[in-house]
């Protein structure tokens, strides 16, 4: 096809080097604004101790050059093809050659292990990425998003398989719950992603993917918006707070994703990160 | 506001801390995530020798990422606190003083704690660079082949945590009780 371009698998590799850098050493704008808003407006002096604390790593974290977290956390990298724009055979190996380039250069710890039932052995170089692509984005032009996600806050996530009927309170509900049970433990103040629609697997999908959006910046469906801040008021209202340590900090934000779904259901993905919710982004 | 407070920590003084305190821990301390409590509790029940000394010991749920050239440590959080509460009651009554981690923990692992002595202090998770920067030295010193999640031995100076359990029932978690 004229004007069709494959990406080279240098370029891949290096994106996923210096995005992964980024990602786990420099917290991005939107994440630290919201920390500091929160340790500001914060009335518990010990949850206004953890929310200050949490600044001052970003700021050590940047200048000293040591991961913000010694979680390196599971890696994902989102790739948005506009039109024009394809990867090249093999781009997942040379993604892969790109983290374990990132995870010897700053070092990360080594935080996956095979055979996850039995012998957990560790993989010693952060791979295998997890990897979703899609089709979008600018004519021409490819862009690449890395997340590393936490297993602290991975373990909160959560599957409902509402039924239509039970509407938007069922998914606050379900949102509740999920925060309830293990959101002491997810490292909060924490961003909370909720996928609505889809199949099972996909809901998840939606909910991970909502976490990409900046934080503050609202669903541009009126309905999903209203949806987001009052979920956000109910899971700040439940007293968890920063570290667990009470105060009116549990979530930073609620992002909702929607998808199409089956006429009997209403998946419903809750998918937790932590306040540290590394993420970085650039176009190929 | 913070209390100074070397390691190890002696009976008389875990008795008069209270939960919700600041402190800044200052002295020897040693890590032990998921794999080495399991492998410890296992050596208990094999009346196996073990390859620490547990006795007045602080251990920090924490596997720490490599430290960088010219730096004593890597980062160095905290790790969920509730994935050893199987194997703390029987590190509690081999005389451990301390652990550090993040989180509440079961009502059976706080009985154990109090009944042996042991003060539960909270790190704040996530603040690991921080930490780590607090960290004069840290070495391996007994299951190496676990990498991460090996046992190593760190030394601490301003590390930053907070009382969470004391040893007369107080609880910086209380305000989670019926969520």
């Amino acid at each position: 096809m004229a004007g069709c371009r494959e990406l080279t698998l240098n370029a891949v590799a290096t994106a996923v080097e210096e995005l992964a850098v980024r990602a786990s050493l420099d917290l991005q704008p939107d994440v630290e604004d919201a920390l500091a808003r929160a340790a500001e407006a914060e009335a518990s002096p010990l949850a206004r101790y953890a929310l200050e604390m949490l600044l001052e790593n970003a700021r050590i974290a940047r200048e000293e050059k040591l991961p913000l977290c010694q979680d390196t956390g599971m890696f994902h990298l989102f790739v948005e093809l506009g039109e024009g724009v394809s990867l090249p055979c093999g781009y997942r190996e040379a993604a892969d050659a790109g983290l374990r380039a990132a995870t010897a250069r700053i070092p990360l710890r080594s935080s996956l292990v095979d055979d996850p039932l039995f012998g957990r052995a560790n993989r010693g170089d952060n791979t295998p990425l997890q990897v979703h692509v899609e089709e979008g984005g600018e004519r021409g032009k490819a862009r690449l998003t890395l997340m590393a996600k936490g297993g602290g806050s991975e373990n909160a996530t959560r599957l409902f398989m509402l039924l239509p009927g039970d509407g938007p309170r069922g998914v606050t509900d379900a949102v509740l719950e999920a925060v309830r049970l293990k959101g002491a433990q997810a490292c909060p103040p924490m961003v909370v992603g909720v996928g609505v629609g889809a199949d099972a697997s996909g809901a998840i999908e939606l909910a991970l993917r909502s976490l990409l959006r900046p934080l503050g910046e609202r669903h541009p469906r009126r309905e999903l918006a209203e949806l987001e801040e009052r979920m956000l008021a109910a899971v700040n209202s439940l007293g968890i707070g920063a570290a667990g340590l009470g105060g009116e900090t549990t979530a930073l934000d609620v992002h909702v994703e929607e998808a199409p779904t089956h006429i009997a259901c209403l998946p419903v993905g809750v998918v937790i990160c932590c306040h540290s919710l590394r993420r970085s982004s650039t176009e190929v | 506001m913070e209390k100074r407070v070397s390691l190890p920590l002696g009976r008389e003084v875990r008795g008069e801390l209270r939960a919700g305190e600041l402190l800044l821990l200052k002295g020897k301390m040693i890590t032990a995530r998921d794999q080495a409590h399991r492998r410890l509790v296992e050596m208990l029940e094999r009346g196996e020798p073990l390859p620490v000394r547990l006795e007045g010991e602080t251990v920090y749920y924490a596997g720490p990422s490599p430290a960088p050239e010219g730096k004593a440590s890597g980062s160095v959080g905290p790790t969920t606190a509730s994935r050893m509460d199987p194997f703390t009651p029987r590190l509690a009554a081999e005389g451990v003083a301390a652990c550090i981690g993040k989180g509440p923990r079961s009502a059976e692992t706080r009985r154990a704690l109090r009944e042996h002595g042991v003060l539960y202090l909270v790190g704040v998770g996530g603040a690991a660079a921080l930490l780590g920067s607090r960290v004069r030295s840290i070495k391996v010193v007994a299951f190496h082949e676990l990498g991460p999640e090996a046992i190593h031995e760190l030394e601490v100076e301003d590390f930053p945590v907070v009382v969470g359990y004391d040893l007369v029932g107080g609880d910086v978690f209380s305000h989670l009780e019926g969520l």
